[in-house]
């Protein structure tokens, strides 16, 4: 019963056995400073105001095509499609850049005056470990997103609700400056927000392969 | 019973007045601590307490998702997998942390060696659900494939994700550190503190189960549960571990004498006023620490090779490294803080039958101790294996003893290449040796490798495996 140790004739000192321990906890302690960075949902909630202004809940409205960002809402006519100023349709992109935002809508509302191209189209329904995710998004012919929502998001647990109240809105806005699904999640919402992308690409996917009519 | 010293009386004041205390009626003029306590634990309670602590474990599971979820694709079933191997392994660690507290009631029952081999084996099966943990949660959490988001939000971008994985690094360091390749190079207080971090990482987990954790962030009985749990394993540390640590060095027993009986073994004799408040039986081991400027950082277990009585405790020291050294150099009177005794090896298991010795080197402490309590009737019979003569202590103490009980000391000395019987203990020696070794309680104290030779040659010459006693060692 006694310990299995070669016998070793130097002193052994306290501070040479407790070094790799100390070395260890000290570089877990750095290691958690610099990992450490959680984007909690008050962080979502502020990137909504300042992206958007928009206030919150976002009710489902699958009808109202009018969750198109706030900036270019306001100098567009009402109910058009592709007001983004980003990544506008080869045909208008190339004669409207980004600089005159004010000048696309009319060329835009003249080629569709009465009858929007946008279509409304439920995606798929994408399960994660909180719940399912679907999202409806009104595409036109050519794979512009005119507007994007999530209709069915986890609400099983008070806790998703409150992160989707504020992470959809904001998910719905990039969806459209982004023109697609390049666009950063919502930190906080990462399965939310990945499911959401997914089932948005899925709807334009479906939509530029013509597989859906127009 | 004999009426003569069984052991060379050191203390003048323990010889004065006998008293009816003393345990077992060994009628010796040294007044003996009171024997170790039993537990009244029974194997069913352990089986009990486990099976509802399993149910415990499932039903938390099973009542947010479970089994439902694996009708939910691959992302349902990463998720069910995530989620158990996590409970899994927190429960694991519970249990194994437990272990170091080292409960009175499980260590008088099943002994200090099985206590940390079942947190060996507790703390690799925590490490391995860990591994399978952090697997399934990585699949469950990737969308299309998205790995790098998927790492990057479980290593910092989720709260209390970073703590997690930091945790897990270390609980895997900790793991392979004590595998027994990785732990032979290692000192042994080098490895104890590298050790000590796992609770760091354990902490460092905690916070993801509970905010994270699907089980345990939307069900508030749940969560109160798990709380409730780490509280209570909390606590039995600090009142286990530190209580004890605490109370042997406040209470600390002295050098009396230190004596050389072979070359590189010393016997050891502590005294202090402290011995009549303790408990203790022969065949146990205490860990001692030296309050001293280069000991008092390390405890180190020994086996009593005496009888503890309250005129002292006698240790019998092999010199293995800086540790039994230290304490074989130590000046007379210099405080030794005793954590202990442990081990449930005492005189109780030979139950009125006859003892069989097998042991090993300085094995032979714990096999002296017993001898002196045992009475007659176990007419011990003690199988002594050393390298060398030289090697041989307290031989004549042994024989004395043993022929006083109507025993004997069989001695086997020299390398293992040089016996004339290539097996000593096969059992056919054993017989020849020993005619009535099936009807005999064998106790083995000696190195693994002596053990399970000695093991398989007394199964095969009768002996039921309930009737070997032996501890481990575990380092």
């Amino acid at each position: 019963m006694t310990p299995q140790r070669p016998a070793t004739r130097s002193r052994p000192s306290l501070a040479r056995r407790a070094l790799p321990a100390i070395a260890l906890t000290s570089a877990s302690g750095f290691l958690l400073s610099v990992l450490d960075r959680p984007s909690t949902i008050v962080d979502a909630g502020s990137e909504t105001t300042s992206d958007t202004g928009s206030t919150g809940v976002v009710s489902i409205m699958p009808a109202s095509p009018a969750a198109a960002p706030a900036s270019t809402t306001a100098a567009t006519s009402p109910t058009t499609p592709a007001t983004t100023p980003a990544t506008v349709p080869a045909t208008v992109a190339t004669t409207v850049p980004e600089t005159v935002p004010a000048t696309t809508p009319p060329t835009v509302a003249t080629t569709v005056p009465a009858t929007p191209t946008c279509t409304t189209y439920n995606g798929p329904t994408i399960s994660t470990k909180w719940g399912p995710v679907e999202v409806q998004a009104s595409v036109a012919a050519d794979g512009t997103i005119c507007w994007a929502d999530a209709i069915v998001t986890p609400d099983s647990k008070s806790k998703s609700v409150q992160i989707n109240n504020r992470a959809v809105p904001v998910l719905d806005d990039r969806a459209v400056a982004a023109q697609g699904t390049a666009f950063d999640g919502v930190s906080g919402a990462t399965i939310t927000s990945n499911a959401y992308k997914q089932s948005l690409q899925a709807i334009i996917d479906a939509v530029v392969s013509g597989q859906v009519a127009g | 019973m004999s009426s003569r010293l069984d052991a060379p009386t050191v203390s003048p004041s323990g010889a004065s007045s006998p008293r009816g205390a003393a345990h077992q009626s060994t009628a010796t003029s040294r007044r003996l601590l009171p024997p170790a306590r039993r537990s009244r634990v029974l194997d069913s309670d352990i089986i009990w307490g486990l099976g509802a602590y399993v149910a415990l474990v499932v039903g938390i599971w099973s009542m947010h998702g479970g089994l439902t979820r694996f009708t939910e694709g691959v992302t349902g079933i990463a998720t069910a997998i995530t989620q158990l191997s996590g409970l899994g392994a927190s429960a694991a660690g519970l249990v194994g942390l437990l272990f170091t507290a080292r409960p009175a009631i499980l260590e008088r029952r099943y002994g200090l060696d099985r206590l940390f081999n079942w947190h060996r084996v507790l703390g690799e099966a925590m490490a391995v659900l860990v591994g399978v943990h952090v697997a399934a949660a990585l699949v469950e959490w990737q969308v299309d494939g998205a790995w790098g988001a998927a790492i990057a939000d479980l290593t910092g971008r989720e709260p209390y994700m970073a703590g997690a994985t930091i945790g897990a690094l270390l609980i895997g360091i900790v793991t392979v550190t004590s595998l027994r390749s990785m732990r032979n190079r290692l000192s042994y207080e080098t490895w104890y503190f590298l050790h000590l971090t796992a609770y760091l990482g354990f902490a460092l987990s905690f916070g993801h189960q509970i905010v994270t954790g699907a089980d345990l962030a939307d069900d508030a009985i749940a969560r109160w549960i798990w709380v409730g749990l780490h509280g209570a394993v909390a606590v039995a540390l600090i009142w286990g571990r530190w209580g004890r640590v605490l109370r042997s060095v406040v209470r600390p027993l002295r050098v009396h004498s230190i004596e050389q009986v072979a070359p590189g073994i010393v016997t050891l004799r502590l005294t202090g006023r402290r011995l009549r408040s303790m408990r203790g039986s022969a065949g146990q081991f205490c860990f001692l620490r030296a309050l001293t400027a280069d000991g008092w950082w390390r405890s180190n277990p020994f086996s009593l090779s005496e009888a503890p009585g309250e005129d002292g405790l006698r240790f019998t020291i092999k010199d293995r490294g800086d540790a039994s050294q230290l304490l074989a150099s130590l000046p007379v009177g210099t405080k030794v803080a005793v954590d202990g005794p442990y081990g449930v090896c005492t005189p109780e298991i030979a139950d009125g039958r006859k003892v069989l010795f097998v042991v090993g080197g300085v094995g032979i402490a714990p096999a002296r101790a017993m001898l002196e309590v045992l009475p007659p009737s176990a007419e011990p019979v003690v199988l002594y294996r050393a390298h060398s003569a030289a090697d041989l202590v307290h031989h004549d103490e042994l024989v004395a003893l043993a022929e006083r009980r109507n025993g004997r000391v069989l001695t086997l000395v020299g390398p293992s290449a040089s016996l004339a019987v290539r097996d000593p203990f096969s059992a056919h020696t054993l017989r020849q040796a020993v005619p009535d070794v099936a009807e005999r309680v064998a106790v083995l104290c000696g190195p693994d490798r002596l053990l399970s030779a000695a093991r398989t040659g007394l199964r095969r010459a009768g002996v039921d495996s309930g009737d070997m006693h032996f501890e481990h060692s575990w380092w």
